[in-house]
C-alpha cells in the first residue's frame, strides 16, 4: 500500500501536471479562433480589458485556496478549481459527501472521497449543461418561465438553508465525536451581519470576507473549546 | 466576418468540445486514482456508491441554474463560449459580469453593442476572459499543494483541536452567505426557512422510520424542494 505521502504527492503531480496544460488549452482556443479569422485584437486592447477582471479574480482565488483548499483537499481541489461553479456546487456537493460518510475533511478518507464526489459533480454539470446546448431552442420557453426562473434565482437560500442545518448538527467525525460545534458560528455570524447591515453590504467581496473571518472562527472556535463549550470525544465502536 | 458566424460557428463548438473533453478525462483519471486509494484505505464499496450516488443527485438542480446561465449569456455571446466557459473554469455568478466588464472596456455599453461590430470584439472579448483568470490558475498550480500540506500538519499538530479547527472553517463559509439573506427580501428568507424546516423533517423521517437510503438524499431533496416553495412564496407575497 502507498504510504500517505506518497499519494499526496501523486495527486498533486498528476493534478499541476493537468492543470498546467488546460492553462495553456485555455488559451490556445481564442488563439485559433483569431488566427483561423484574422480577428487578433491588439496587445493593448487585450490587457485593458483583462486588467479589471484579473484584479477582481485574482484576490478571489487567493482566499478560494486558502479557505477551501483544508476542506477539499488537493485532488478535489484541482478539479473543484478547474470545473468552475465552486461555492454554488462543487463545495457544497463535497461537503455534503464527508458528511455523509461520517469523516472529516484533511483527512485521508476526507481527500479521496471529496475528490470522487467533486469529480462526479463535475461530470454531471457538463451532461446538464450539454443537453442545455443541445435544447437551448426547444427549451427557451422553459427557461423564460417565471417560476423557472424564481426556483433558480433562489438556489442559494436553498442550498445554504440545507447545508447549515446538516453542518450545524456536528457529531459525527470519523474517529471522534464532536459536540457543541454549533456554537462556533456565532462570533463569524455576528461579524457579518454588523458588516453587511451596518457598515458595507459584502455582496461581491465575499472571498475576502471569508478570508478575514477564518482566523475569527478558529480563534472563537479555541475560546469555546478551552471553556468545554466544545467538546471532542472519540468515538465508542458498536458492536 | 459577422460576430456570430464565429460565435457559433463549428470551428469554436469543435475547440470547446474538445477541451470540455480533456476536462472530462481529467475528472475519470483523478476519480480512478481516488478509487485506487480508497480501496487501498479499506473504504467500503456502500459508501463510495453512496458518495457517487448522492453527489449526482445533489447536483443536478444547481446545474440548472447554471444551464439557465447558458441561456442567459448565449444571445450575447453564442452558446460555444459560454458552454466551455460554464462547465469548467467559469462560475455562472461570474461570467455575464465578466464578459460585460471585457466589453465595457473594449468602449462598448453593452453586449449586443459589441456583437454588432463585427467579429473582432469576440477574439478581445474571449482573450480577456480567460487573461482574467490567468492569476488564479497560477496560484492554484502553485498553492493547493503547499495549503493542503499545511492544513494537515496544522491539524496534527493541534490535536483533538484541530479537528473542530478544520471543522468550523465551513462555518466561515456558511455565515458570508446565510447572513446576507435575511436581507434579500422575503422570499429568499422564506425559501432559506424552508430548506431548514425540509432538513429537519426528511433527517427526522430517516432516523424514526429507519429509512438508510433516504439519509444520503436529504440535503438533495430539500434543496429541490425549497427551490420549488420560492415559486409559491413569490406568488403569496405579490
Amino acid at each position: 500500500m502507498e504510504t500517505r505521502e506518497h499519494y499526496f504527492n501523486r495527486i498533486n503531480r498528476f493534478g499541476r501536471i493537468s492543470f498546467t496544460i488546460f492553462f495553456v488549452l485555455i488559451f490556445t482556443i481564442p488563439t485559433i479562433v483569431c488566427a483561423a479569422y484574422d480577428i487578433f485584437p491588439g496587445l493593448a486592447t487585450v490587457l485593458k480589458a483583462t486588467l479589471g477582471l484579473f484584479l477582481i479574480l485574482t484576490p478571489i482565488a487567493v482566499s478560494e485556496i486558502v479557505s477551501f483548499v483544508p476542506l477539499l483537499g488537493s485532488g478535489a481541489s484541482y478539479l473543484t478549481f478547474e470545473t468552475g461553479n465552486v461555492s454554488n456546487i462543487k463545495l457544497p456537493c463535497a461537503m455534503n459527501a464527508l458528511k455523509l460518510a461520517g469523516v472529516q475533511p484533511a483527512s485521508e478518507e476526507g481527500e479521496v472521497l471529496s475528490t470522487i464526489s467533486v469529480a462526479v459533480s463535475s461530470i454531471v454539470t457538463t451532461a446538464v449543461i450539454i443537453l442545455a446546448a443541445l435544447l437551448l431552442a426547444p427549451l427557451a420557453p422553459v427557461f423564460a418561465d417565471p417560476a423557472v426562473k424564481t426556483a433558480t434565482a433562489n438556489v442559494l437560500p436553498a442550498l445554504f438553508g440545507a447545508l447549515m442545518v446538516s453542518f450545524l448538527a456536528g457529531g459525527d467525525a470519523g474517529s471522534v465525536v464532536i459536540k457543541g460545534q454549533w456554537k462556533a458560528i456565532i462570533l463569524p455570524a455576528l461579524v457579518v451581519a454588523v458588516v453587511h447591515y451596518l457598515v458595507f453590504p459584502i455582496k461581491g467581496w465575499e472571498g475576502v470576507t471569508i478570508l478575514v473571518l477564518l482566523p475569527v472562527t478558529i480563534l472563537g472556535a479555541r475560546f469555546l473549546y478551552k471553556k468545554g463549550q466544545i467538546t471532542v470525544t472519540p468515538k465508542v465502536a458498536k458492536d | 466576418m459577422e460576430f456570430f458566424d464565429v460565435a457559433n460557428g463549428s470551428l469554436l463548438f469543435v475547440l470547446v468540445g474538445a477541451g470540455i473533453a480533456y476536462v472530462m478525462v481529467q475528472c475519470a483519471l483523478f476519480m480512478r486514482i481516488s478509487l485506487k486509494r480508497a480501496r487501498e484505505l479499506g473504504i467500503d464499496g456502500k459508501v463510495i456508491s453512496n458518495t457517487v450516488k448522492s453527489s449526482i443527485v445533489f447536483t443536478i438542480a444547481p446545474s440548472i441554474a447554471v444551464a439557465l446561465g447558458l441561456a442567459a449569456m448565449a444571445p450575447s455571446l453564442g452558446i460555444a463560449w459560454p458552454w466551455f466557459r460554464l462547465s469548467v473554469i467559469g462560475s455562472v455568478s461570474y461570467e455575464l459580469m465578466a464578459a460585460n466588464m471585457a466589453t465595457s472596456a473594449l468602449g462598448f455599453a453593452k453586449l449586443a453593442d459589441a456583437a454588432k461590430a463585427g467579429a473582432e470584439p469576440l477574439g478581445a472579448i474571449m482573450y480577456a476572459m480567460t487573461g482574467g483568470l490567468a492569476g488564479a490558475i497560477i496560484l492554484d498550480i502553485i498553492f493547493i499543494k503547499k495549503v493542503d500540506s499545511l492544513a494537515v500538519r496544522l491539524k496534527t499538530k493541534a490535536g483533538d483541536f484541530g479537528v473542530v479547527a478544520i471543522g468550523v472553517l465551513f462555518f466561515a463559509v456558511l455565515a458570508v452567505f446565510v447572513v446576507p439573506f435575511f436581507g434579500q427580501g422575503l422570499v429568499a428568507v422564506a425559501t432559506f426557512a424552508t430548506s431548514v424546516a425540509l432538513t429537519l423533517v426528511l433527517a427526522f423521517i430517516a432516523k424514526k422510520f429507519r429509512i438508510a437510503w433516504l439519509g444520503n438524499f436529504i440535503l438533495a431533496f430539500s434543496l429541490i424542494l425549497s427551490m420549488c416553495s420560492s415559486v409559491l412564496w413569490t406568488a403569496l407575497v405579490k
